[in-house]
């Protein structure tokens, strides 16, 4: 009795300013001493405070001091009986329980004895690596793909229940931003113990629980012996004919210190470039409100096989990639990624393109020799301070990118060689700083600037469509300039009033973006002289676009509820002129783009999330140049001068469910869009050019997505399956050699995937994809169809701890109406036998030993379907020896 | 001679100090690997053995499964060895005491009583201590050990801060050792330096006991070698020992130093109560031998730190 006494002075003493009381009974009326009544959060389902009855069944209940009587229920257990659960309504009424007999309650219990693979805690998930991860896997991004709940695109992008997460931390850190495939491809995963997903980050602490953020973000566990000492897996290959795979890296993750660095060169297909990829381009581009210009000039239009890319690319490439992170002592983070790239790439293909139009087919055919030779450079520095009252992050940018390009070509019978140079410089830097006041308030500057230029050059020789560029007299050859060098700033200043409900912001700034774009298409005779081309061939625009806008944002991070609204409202004036044309335009434009978005929390562990948004977007510079620019040998392309406008409509919703200790995931989400655009592209397609050119058409494109992914771990298999289906359909409108062409163009994607580990010594995985696109035009009865299947398995095999073998097969199924189906299989094997006593491993592998050779495959885009083949690398035998530093 | 009279007296006393406790039957049993790193010096040869909770309805038995399960084998390797005894004169060795931790542990949370059954000597002891206190603070963590949902909560008990997962699907308060308190059993617990570890290792349902007496269906364990004593026992039954004498922790206590101090006058006392049946010459041998044991220089339960 004393220590009951004791329990409630603590209690006392801890705060406990209310109390609830209630009995519990059975149904005949009779007290149930000594049940266990628990206090629980009924969002969260936690329990937050807890009592037993006394022997005549009533209870008291001690509540903590600040909680919400509408946000608990209380729930009551008895051995013995059904567990009853009462939501609360206020502190005053007695809360009263009448148990049914429930005599069997404990038989669902069986033996058991697996360590939980999963733990929650609020908004983070985190998965234990030893759970999934099996010998043959080396990098933490092998086990990743196998974690319930998350998938894997093909480009490295991952998602966790459908959604593209905002970024990878190690250790708590951000060292990579979104170029999270370098970690994911290079940390072993034995130095991980744990995966954890955190949703609705919000990285930066100032704005935690003020600002709204449905951002879900990895972060990476590391061991606590691996945190010491540097790591490195290092591998080196040579093998037939004439390949080499070297991989020489050296990580360290101490609390301090991280670092990912590595050099690593191959010419077996693996492109480097793979791990270089920012997955969240777009959001950062809508954040800036910019995005570079495209590169315009290219040597043509190849359609990259829907293959794994290391099935048909050859190459020869190079990498150094140092990302090194500090942290100093007065929490201020120091970090360094840079990469250089250099690499030769080859590829041999032919095609056949069919344009179906009213009335007329056209087609034609291309035999190409492609040579691509980039250089890459790219260094970011940042400075970053992530305090509760104060947040800093500078980053400053470069980019230098050289790529030569060289392309043999015959194309219906005629011969012609293509030299593209493209050299890109670009800079930028982002200023970001967030303060609380004194008074609880939030201001934040922000500020960011940019220099971009992209000089490209394309040379096409000899005297190609005579007819077309040098009155039918032949010619030596042609070349293309086009240059868009260009300045970008954009600033803002805003404020932030929190409270305990919503969170004001308002947000006043500037950008103002200022371009030339400088092009050319000359002739060079057969006697060098050198002179224009064509008629308009020539442009020099200029482009300066200011806006001044104003910005009211509305936060509500309430627990349940989850909103956002902004409402921008901004003042734009667009200039631009061509003096050669007699082009001189100015736009002033006032816009109101609104956006909201809210998520709702049905449950613990699900929620429903919904989404508006109205955006009006403006043309750029590209979609103005009055003269033409031979964008491709066959593709010749200018506007009309009038500046673009779209309206931009969007609206989606979806519903994501979660039962983390059961490891069960699904999603389904739907989003619509609907574009108005003022003008419209209108193109004349011939059998040896293609003409475009932008015609002022009001036009409107819809397009629906739908998608659901489902994934369930089976404890009793060892096994997760995941399945996801995705639905897309387009409606727009063409207009194609004078013809108003409406197009409904729909795809259907199904996935399917399981991997088992059944049992230590062997595991298996398969993983089927089916894409189906068809495409039809209402004026045309026929529809266009084509599908692919492909199909991947792989069983390893590790009979001894120190022999492992692999076997893997790709199989690729195209089928279309009216011609023949496509058939591509694809067998890997290896074997790795590990000296423990020298602490190296020993690979033996062949990639593709059935030895296939070419590649065949159709695409079909609105009303163009293309055949395409393209010559593969054959087989490939690698010796390989892997050791840890 | 003063002491011995003490002695004597507390035993009677307790003899007639009935137990409250109603047997209760185990329902579930969880099983535990329990760490223990004894001597700091050694880190890489912590302690271990195989424990298990025995819940019932409202109570909770703290065992050695180590111990059970060489009781039972050697029950089986005993029922063998007689089977294939032409003379039924049965030859076997048996090799230690069973398991290695003898204490056993019982919880009666509705109660707030805390038991532990000791051996000393020959004897078990029923003995009663204070049921611990614990301040846990709940936290918000939760997970799946075994397919049961636990939920985290940390709290500090003699010393040592301990991390623990409990089951509020399972609603008696007890846990493993001394551990208990919590609306729900605890599955897992281990203090912040791991360096007392109750690692989760399965739950299943308790069974019905399927072996035979080793003597027999209607052998009395009076007339059975003194080896084969104390095996017959159904673990699934919390209840006291029925030949435990009941003691309090302080009377254990004194019996422990008195054993120290002087083995002699114990271990003649002992005999007396056993009505003489002890053997001689095995309780001198115990009685005189070194008390062995481990180092242990990081005992489970630290003096508090002011």
């Amino acid at each position: 009795m004393a220590a009951v006494t004791l329990l409630l002075v603590v209690w006392a003493t801890r705060g406990y300013t209310q109390t609830v009381k209630g009995t519990v009974k059975d149904t005949a009326g009779k007290a149930i001493p000594y049940a266990t009544v628990s206090l629980k959060n009924s969002t969260s389902n936690a329990i937050i405070a807890y009592t037993a009855a006394d022997n005549s069944g009533s209870f008291v209940l001690h509540v903590p001091a600040n909680t919400a009587a509408n946000s608990l229920a209380i729930e009551v257990h008895s051995i013995g009986y059904k567990t009853a659960l009462k939501n609360m309504m206020g502190f005053d009424a007695p809360v009263d329980f009448t148990l049914t007999e429930a005599p069997n309650q404990l038989q669902e219990v069986v033996v058991k004895n697996s360590r939980p693979v999963l733990y929650t805690n609020g908004d983070t998930l985190s998965y234990t690596v030893s759970v999934f991860a099996s010998p043959q896997d080396r990098t933490i991004g092998d086990v990743i793909k196998k974690l319930p709940g998350i998938t894997v695109d093909a480009n490295g992008t991952i998602r966790y229940n459908n959604k593209p997460i905002s970024a990878l931390y190690i250790g708590g850190d951000n060292l990579l931003d979104d170029k999270y495939s370098i970690a994911a491809n290079s940390i072993p995963q034995g130095a991980v113990s744990q995966v954890q997903v955190i949703q609705n980050n919000q990285p930066i602490k100032v704005l935690q629980n003020k600002v709204l953020s449905d951002d879900i973000a990895l972060n990476l566990e590391i061991k606590k012996g691996a945190k010491l000492h540097l790591m490195g897996q290092e591998s080196i290959g040579a093998g037939l004919p004439g390949n080499y795979d070297v991989n020489l890296n050296a990580m360290m993750f101490k609390d301090s210190y991280k670092a990912i660095n590595y050099l690593a060169g191959n010419n077996i297909g693996y492109d480097v470039q793979q791990d270089l990829v920012s997955h969240n381009l777009t959001d950062y581009n809508q954040r800036i409100d910019h995005a570079l210009p495209a590169s315009l000039l290219s040597v043509g239009a190849v359609n990259t096989p829907q293959l794994a890319e290391n099935r048909y690319l050859f190459n020869q490439s190079g990498v150094l990639n140092l990302n090194n992170l500090i942290n100093l002592k007065n929490k201020l983070q120091l970090r360094v990624n840079a990469y250089y790239v250099h690499d030769k790439q080859r590829q041999d293909y032919s095609q056949q393109t069919t344009v179906f139009l009213p009335g007329d087919t056209v087609k034609y055919s291309e035999v190409q020799h492609n040579r691509s030779i980039p250089s890459i450079l790219h260094a970011q520095f940042v400075l970053n301070s992530n305090r509760d009252k104060y947040y800093l992050n500078d980053v400053l940018q470069v980019d230098k990118k050289n790529i030569s390009s060289y392309s043999g070509l015959i194309t219906d019978s005629s011969a012609v060689g293509q030299v593209l140079k493209d050299n890109t410089l670009n800079f930028s830097n982002e200023f970001n700083l967030i303060q609380t006041l004194k008074s609880n308030r939030i201001v934040q500057a922000w500020s960011y600037i940019s220099h971009s230029a992209e000089p490209e050059q394309l040379a096409i020789s000899p005297g190609y469509n005579a007819a077309l560029f040098n009155n039918n007299e032949p010619y030596a050859q042609l070349i293309q300039n086009v240059n868009i060098p260009g300045w970008y700033t954009n600033n803002y200043f805003s404020f932030r009033i929190p409270s305990n409900f919503i969170t004001q912001s308002y947000k006043t700034g500037f950008s103002v973006q200022s371009q030339t774009l400088v092009s050319g298409l000359n002739v060079v005779q057969n006697n060098n002289r050198s002179g224009p081309g064509p008629d308009s061939v020539l442009n020099h625009v200029d482009w300066t676009k200011k806006k001044l806008y104003a910005e009211a944002a509305y936060d509500l991070p309430g627990k349940i509820l989850k909103a956002n609204l902004s409402l921008p409202l901004g003042l734009q004036q667009t200039d631009y002129a061509d003096n050669s044309y007699a082009l001189n335009k100015s736009l002033i434009r006032l816009y109101f783009n609104p956006q909201l978005k809210a998520k709702y929390q049905v449950g613990a562990e699900h929620y429903l999330n919904l989404m508006y948004s109205y955006r009006n977007e403006m043309g750029t510079i590209e979609n103005v140049y009055p003269g033409y620019i031979l964008a491709n040998y066959r593709t010749l392309y200018a506007n009309s001068g009038a500046l673009t406008q779209q309206q931009i409509q969007q609206v989606g919703g979806g519903f994501n469910y979660r039962r983390a200790l059961v490891l069960f995931f699904w999603s389904i989400n739907a989003l619509y869009t609907h574009t108005r655009a003022n003008n419209i592209s209108s193109g004349i397609i011939t059998n040896n050019i293609q003409k475009g050119i932008v015609l002022p058409y009001a036009n409107s494109t819809g397009s629906w997505s739908v998608s659901g992914s489902i994934s369930k771990y089976a404890f009793a298999l060892r096994t997760t399956f995941s399945a996801s289906i995705q639905w897309q359909s387009n409606h727009s409108v063409q207009i194609q050699n004078n013809a108003l062409l409406p197009f409904n163009t729909s795809t259907e994607t199904y996935h399917l995937n399981a991997d088992t580990k059944l049992s230590k010594a062997v595991n298996f995985s398969y993983k089927a994809t089916l894409t189906q696109t068809s495409s039809r035009s209402p004026a045309e009865a026929a529809a266009y169809r084509v599908g692919q299947w492909v199909q991947q398995a792989s069983v390893n095999y590790d009979p001894l701890n120190y022999l492992q073998f692999k076997l893997s097969g790709e199989h690729y199924f195209t089928y279309q109406q009216g011609s023949p189906n496509l058939k591509v299989f694809f067998a890997d094997a290896s074997v790795k036998c590990r000296a423990i006593k020298w602490k190296t491993d020993f690979e033996l592998s062949a990639v593709n030993f059935l030895n296939v050779k070419t590649y065949s495959a159709l695409y079909l885009s609105a009303n163009t379907l293309t055949a395409s083949s393209c010559t593969l690398p054959g087989r490939i035998i690698l010796f390989k020896v892997l050791f840890n530093l | 001679m003063k002491k011995q009279l003490l002695l004597y007296a507390a035993l009677l006393a307790v003899f007639f100090n009935a137990g409250a406790q109603k047997p209760d039957t185990a329902r579930v049993m969880v099983h535990y690997k329990f760490i223990h790193l004894r001597d700091t010096t050694d880190r890489a040869h912590p302690y271990t053995e195989n424990m298990v909770l025995f819940v019932g309805k409202n109570a909770g038995a703290y065992w050695t499964y180590d111990g059970i399960v060489a009781d039972e084998q050697f029950k089986k390797a005993w029922a063998r060895a007689a089977a294939s005894s032409p003379d039924g004169n049965v030859m076997i060795n048996r090799r230690g005491g069973g398991g290695g931790l003898s204490t056993q542990y019982y919880q009666y949370p509705n109660e707030q009583k805390f038991f532990t059954k000791e051996n000393l000597l020959f004897n078990d002891y029923w003995v009663e201590g204070p049921m611990p206190v614990i301040d846990w603070k709940i936290s918000g963590d939760t997970a799946s050990f075994g397919g049961l949902h636990c939920q985290k909560a940390t709290g500090h008990f003699k010393g040592r801060d301990y991390t623990v997962w409990f089951c509020p699907d399972l609603p008696v308060h007890a846990g493993p050792w001394k551990l208990n308190g919590l609306p729900g059993v605890i599955v897992d617990a281990h203090d912040k330096k791991n360096e007392v570890v109750f690692k989760f290792d399965g739950v299943e349902k308790a069974a019905a006991r399927k072996s035979q007496p080793v003597g027999g269906v209607n052998a009395d364990e009076k007339n059975l070698p003194p080896i084969l004593r104390g095996l017959d026992y159904d673990p699934n039954l919390i209840q006291p020992p029925a030949s435990a004498i009941k003691t309090t922790e302080k009377e254990f206590g004194k019996l422990k130093l008195a054993l120290r101090k002087n083995p002699e006058a114990l271990a003649q006392s002992v005999r007396a109560g056993n009505n003489g049946q002890a053997d001689a010459a095995k309780m001198d041998k115990a009685v005189n031998a070194p008390l062995p044991g481990p180092i242990i220089n990081n005992p489970i339960e630290l003096p508090e730190k002011k």
